[in-house]
């Protein structure tokens, strides 16, 4: 029997009653039906949401004017465990503004919007399984009632390729966030070690002098286990 | 993952360290993704199109807004939320039937407290749903949870996301391994 993909570890100085009642009650109870892989998303269409253009990376371009903050590169490569790429995959990230705000119905906090930022990019990897994204450093922002319950500065990131089900959903963090341990989603991650993973690295090499500094940040999907090999 | 330049290949090359997995996290309540939502399907022929509705309900039978709907079938890919009242409406038309398969859609279902979307099927009930494969490996009461209901025009589908009524959720092999690394050192 198969029955924890969707436990969330919640740290008991985070675990409001609305956290709690999304863990509880916003996921699956029940065993998962395991099925030959082949009869899930056997037809997939890839991107079937529309084509990914040029500019969809670039969160600084959407609207007429240039959003306000720190301007940043977000690069990488996505991998499997063995460091081959995982090419063409749909990279998704949606992040708050500088200010800590999103552009979100359920965002009440009372930040301000920025009009030319809206949060959300896409892309696609290339041959080497490199994506790039230019943004800006998103705010740290308060997750809840509790005075050390502050958000770390994050971006978020779906990464998803033929089968859909198989969607990788991350987050990136910045390099010295003091924010980091004390982060009530990041620390629904047990273990120290694999929390670090999602820490990304200050790239010299790739930032633009005298505008914008870069962050790098690789993924690895998993490996020979993870893969439903039926496909 | 099936999407790496060495497909079909599951023998790890040698010589190599080994990665470990960038882990899962919850998608949290403010998610949106990149890409623009679509809602409706639109078919290249005359098949004529009909909506989709219905509620995603948590496991207290309370609404759950801004919950991602996903289907998927042949024709094409809708991606939408739930409303404040966890209500969801998609356009399309009768997907084709694949070998062995009724006409179905696949659904991926994504709330925040997630890590991965939750897989389901709805099956139409004026098909030949004792065809289907997938079905046939289901109990009726299972296969009761992917069945919509007919409505003046279109089809109604709800989703349970847990509770006595839980919606039936697949898996596949393989997945459970991928799970059981998450967030902790092989």
């Amino acid at each position: 029997m198969y029955t924890e993909p969707w436990n969330t570890h919640i740290e008991d100085k985070f675990a409001t009653p609305a956290f709690r009642h999304a863990a509880e009650f916003w996921v699956p109870r029940k065993p998962l039906v395991i099925v030959p892989s082949r009869l899930i998303d056997a037809s997939a269409p890839v991107y079937g949401y529309g084509e990914v253009g040029a500019g969809d990376n670039d969160l600084l371009s959407q609207h007429d004017g240039v959003p306000m903050g720190e301007q940043i590169i977000v690069h990488g490569r996505v991998t499997d465990s063995w460091g081959r790429p995982a090419r063409d995959m749909l990279v998704e990230i949606w992040q708050a503004n500088a200010a800590g705000k999103y552009v979100h119905d359920h965002d009440r906090t009372p930040k301000p919007l920025d009009p030319n930022f809206t949060g959300a990019g896409r892309t696609r990897t290339d041959a080497d399984g490199a994506y790039t994204f230019k943004t800006i450093k998103p705010g740290a922002y308060p997750w809840t009632k509790h005075r050390e319950a502050w958000r770390a500065q994050h971006l978020h990131f779906s990464l998803t390729g033929r089968g859909l089900s198989e969607r990788h959903v991350t987050q990136m963090l910045f390099p010295g966030d003091p924010l980091i341990s004390s982060d009530p989603i990041v620390t629904t991650i047990p273990d120290e070690k694999a929390r670090q993973r999602l820490v990304s690295r200050l790239d010299w090499e790739a930032c633009i002098p005298e505008i914008a500094l870069a962050y790098r940040f690789d993924i690895v999907l998993g490996g020979i286990n993870a893969t439903p090999a039926e496909h | 993952m099936t999407t790496t330049a060495d497909d079909g290949n599951r023998v790890a090359p040698s010589g190599t360290d080994q990665l470990v997995r960038t882990p899962r996290t919850i998608l949290g309540p403010y998610f949106t993704l990149g890409m623009p939502l679509c809602s409706a399907v639109e078919p290249e022929d005359d098949r004529t199109p009909f909506t989709v509705t219905g509620r995603v309900l948590d496991g207290l039978g309370h609404p759950a807004p801004g919950t991602m709907i996903e289907t998927n079938q042949p024709e094409g890919l809708t991606r939408s939320f739930t409303g404040p009242d966890g209500a969801y409406s998609v356009t399309t038309v009768k997907p084709k039937a694949l070998s062995g398969r009724a006409p179905h859609l696949t659904l991926l279902i994504t709330t925040g407290a997630m890590m991965r979307p939750a897989v389901t099927c709805l099956y139409f009930p004026d098909e030949a749903n004792d065809t289907d494969e997938l079905l046939a490996q289901l109990s009726s009461q299972q296969r009761t949870t992917m069945l919509a209901r007919a409505t003046d025009d279109g089809y109604e589908f709800d989703i349970h996301l847990s509770g006595e009524s839980e919606s039936t959720f697949l898996g596949w092999p393989g997945l459970q391994g991928d799970v059981e690394s998450v967030g902790e050192e092989p």
